[in-house]
């Protein structure tokens, strides 16, 4: 139970004005809300990641205090972010007899058996002793539940749980969501997307800018979600006009990309046009971020890319972007600070009127531009990156799940910038998982399958079932 | 805010734990303190004397600050100043007259960038740890300069020391009688010159970028190699600095020591300095006044007090110990 909950950030910003909530053992609650609505800093407070400003947590009617999320934990509240959470380099199993804070414990056979039965108890299958960066996010997310589990959790949060999920994986976590609460586990699921929250919860609670919104019982009526969480009118999508032209903004021939000795990329040839928005779909892992980042220039590669006229890139982690111990100033700039130089001096004066033009074009939530981005929410630091992405003119912009974490409303206005950039002339690269981004906006498809391009065409081409198909390597 | 604290309270701890070691050795504490803080500011010569202390390690304290900057634990600072040094030795030994100058200026500085290059090349494209390769490269620094200053460049009228600065290229005391030189002002002055390049500098700007994301910096066309490389240089150019100031602006000798006592630790101080001075320039001119006054303060501690020198060292030593648990965990 919390009780009037206020978080300020030492930047000034204000998350949580005021936000009190029960959470009663069996039951699934939803938090729903937009990006920087204060969700996630909300259950970070309970799982004793963050402490309140003000405001008290009482579990069983009495009053606690958590310095850290190990103190939580023993009380058997345990949070998977968004951002898992996991240490790369140890296995999974290693993984969960690792306690935060506590050190690593010795893996016992009894250890051993104990995580098995959880896991069997949820459905899970876990290759326990591969290294967790071999496996897939999907995957290492269970490996955060069965940690959880293991160390006695009865409040589970879930942050965001199904960004990273593929659709078949979505699934089988409503599953173990269902499994939990019928354990007689409590579950908080954080989420921006309505269709999830009709799924499995048993009980709405909105937030909206630091504050509960609204809060809802089955049967849930939808427009009232949507106007809690929102509290406006959504604007109408953006249409793409004209054909693609023919000069081409980016040219790639025969890339092959190594890791670990294995070829990830195996012989890509792809070739983007002017005026047109190419999609790269796939299930995750395929060889697309290796694909991104060899373009880019992150990661070596063996083959051909040409880019013509610079490019704009908005990388698939938001972190790959971002200086989060920076200001939003310093962040606006990155890769442009030539332009903002006079002589040999940066203009720190033109880059803060050019950073507080972002914030207020792209709907910024945030105290200023001197702000420091880590305290800004994650759809927001999501927006700094595509409102500086977009500002660089590019002929290119080479786009890796642009919307993922954004809610309804900035998915929408990100769609509508990438389609009006493509309509002035820039070739798109949109590398994405979900299938309705790609066929809302693309001119062309292409089904990336370990490795290679294995089918291509227009949209108007390209049935649904068959990239399905083509996705699953049939 | 907890992190406007931490400094004074590291401080604040070594002081502590320098007056148990000095009371457990049988020293008075409170004697040693008023000698050590008090004495340097009570007269201008004492005083000047903590800031002439002060002028290398406020250089030796950026370059370890750049070095942050760039996401780098550059301790190369040491070999860096031995290096200035002997640039500055180098050009007393081959001209005579006011020429003198401006060639140690240009060896000693040349010298210590040539002496970063190498770290920085195997940092930039080999991604070899600049900790161990700094402190490689400061050892064969310390030798290379005994070697020369007990033969090439040996004074023969004074075995102790090598050759002098003529006497026409040396900057002499600005107020009679006291330590300080130009050397002062000009160790400040390059630290406002630091400050106004990683503030405001475009390359000062993506030093920054790479150090913190070396990935975003990459991604986004600045490359992190370049970065490093530009930090390291800036950094043994400023270190360089130290070295040939500490020859040419260092009275009464003008000279190396040959046992290279007026160039020892400064590179060490200067991390303290940077520790202390939060990685700022600004920061830095003010952690490296007071190390100055703690230098100076040590020599009045031991004559007034009769306590040993030493114990400022291991205040010093504590300061870093506290900083450095902060540092490694965030």
């Amino acid at each position: 139970m919390l009780r009037n909950i206020h978080k300020v950030f030492s930047d000034g910003t204000h998350a949580l004005r005021g936000v009190s909530l029960d959470i009663s053992p069996g039951e699934v609650v939803a938090l729903l809300g937009e990006n920087g609505a204060g969700k996630t800093t909300l259950m970070k407070i309970l799982s004793g990641v963050y402490r309140p400003t003000s405001g008290e947590i009482y579990i069983d009617g009495k009053p606690v205090k958590f310095k850290n999320a190990r103190e939580a934990m023993k009380f058997g509240i345990a949070m998977v972010h968004q951002h898992l959470s996991l240490i790369p380099g140890l296995t999974a199993l290693e993984n969960v007899a690792l306690l935060s804070g506590g050190g690593l414990s010795p893996i016992s056979q009894e250890l051993r058996q104990k995580v098995a039965a959880i896991a069997q108890e949820l459905g899970f299958e876990v290759e326990w002793d591969r290294d967790v960066e071999e496996l897939p996010l999907g995957v290492r997310q269970r490996v955060e539940i069965v940690k959880a589990l293991y160390w006695g959790a009865k409040l589970l949060i879930l942050d965001e749980p199904t960004t990273v999920l593929s659709p078949p994986e979505v699934k089988s976590l409503f599953q173990v969501v269902k499994r939990l609460r019928e354990g007689g586990r409590a579950v908080v699921y954080i989420t921006h997307k309505i269709p999830e929250v009709l799924e499995v919860a048993d009980r709405v609670v909105v937030l909206r800018r630091g504050l509960v919104a609204g809060e809802f019982k089955p049967p849930y009526d939808v427009d009232k979600l949507v106007e809690a969480m929102v509290g406006r009118r959504m604007a109408k999508g953006v249409e793409r006009v004209g054909q693609p032209g023919e000069g081409a903004v980016l040219e790639v021939e025969d890339l092959w990309v190594y890791e670990g000795g294995r070829a990830v990329v195996q012989g890509v040839s792809l070739r983007v046009r002017e005026r047109e928005i190419l999609a790269i779909v796939g299930v995750e892992g395929n060889g697309q971020e290796q694909l991104v980042e060899a373009i880019v220039g992150v990661r070596r590669g063996r083959g051909v890319v040409k880019i013509h006229g610079g490019y704009a890139y908005i990388p698939d982690d938001r972190h790959k972007a971002l200086l989060l111990e920076m200001t939003l100033m310093e962040n606006s700039i990155v890769g442009m600070e030539d332009r903002f130089a006079k002589r040999w001096l940066i203009s720190w004066r033109d880059v803060e009127q050019f950073a507080s033009k972002l914030i207020e074009e792209y709907n910024i939530v945030a105290p200023g531009p001197r702000a420091v981005v880590k305290h800004l929410s994650g759809g927001n630091q999501q927006k700094l990156v595509v409102g500086r992405e977009f500002s660089r003119n590019a002929k290119l912009i080479i786009a890796h799940q642009p919307t993922r974490g954004l809610d309804v409303a900035t998915t929408e206005f990100v769609h509508g910038l990438i389609v009006e950039a493509r309509n002035r002339g820039a070739g798109v690269l949109l590398v994405t998982s979900d299938l309705d981004e790609a066929y809302k906006l693309a001119d062309t498809i292409a089904v990336m399958f370990k490795g290679k391009i294995v089918a291509q065409g227009p949209v108007e081409e390209m049935g649904l079932e068959y990239v399905g198909r083509k996705m699953a390597g049939l | 805010m907890r992190a406007g604290l931490d400094i004074p309270l590291a401080v604040a701890a070594a002081f502590v734990v320098g007056a148990l070691a000095m009371w457990a050795s049988g020293y008075d504490p409170a004697a040693s303190y008023r000698s050590m803080l008090l004495t340097p500011l009570m007269d201008h010569v004492y005083l000047f004397s903590a800031l002439a202390f002060s002028a290398p390690i406020v250089l030796t304290g950026l370059t370890f600050a750049v070095g942050l900057r760039a996401g780098l634990f550059n301790i190369g600072a040491e070999g860096q100043v031995y290096m200035g040094a002997l640039g500055a030795v180098l050009a007393a030994y081959l001209v005579k007259g006011w020429a003198a100058l401006p060639l140690a200026l240009l060896a000693g500085i040349s010298l210590a960038v040539a002496w970063a290059v190498v770290p920085a090349l195997l940092k930039s494209l080999r991604g070899v740890n600049e900790v161990v390769s700094t402190i490689m490269m400061n050892w064969i620094a310390y030798w290379l300069s005994i070697m020369a200053v007990s033969t090439v460049f040996a004074n023969p009228l004074q075995p102790e020391e090598s050759v002098k600065t003529p006497p026409e290229a040396r900057l002499t005391p600005l107020v009679p009688g006291t330590d300080l030189t130009l050397a002062v002002p000009i160790a400040y002055a390059v630290a406002a010159l630091v400050y106004v390049f990683l503030k405001y500098s475009v390359w000062g700007f993506r030093i920054s970028v790479s150090g913190q994301n070396p990935l975003a910096a990459k991604s986004y066309g600045i490359s992190p190699g370049r970065a490093i490389f530009y930090a390291f240089a800036v950094g043994a150019a400023v270190a360089g600095l130290a070295g040939v100031l500490q020859v040419v602006a260092r009275p009464p000798s003008y000279s190396l020591a040959r046992n290279l006592a007026n160039v020892y630790g400064l590179g060490f101080d200067g991390i303290t300095a940077a520790m202390l001075g939060r990685g700022h320039p600004l920061g830095v001119v003010l952690a490296g006044i007071f190390l100055g006054i703690l230098q100076e303060g040590a020599r009045h501690m031991q004559i007034e007090a009769g306590t040993p020198f030493e114990f400022v060292r291991i205040i010093q030593g504590v300061i870093i110990l506290f900083l450095a648990v902060r540092i490694l965990r965030t």
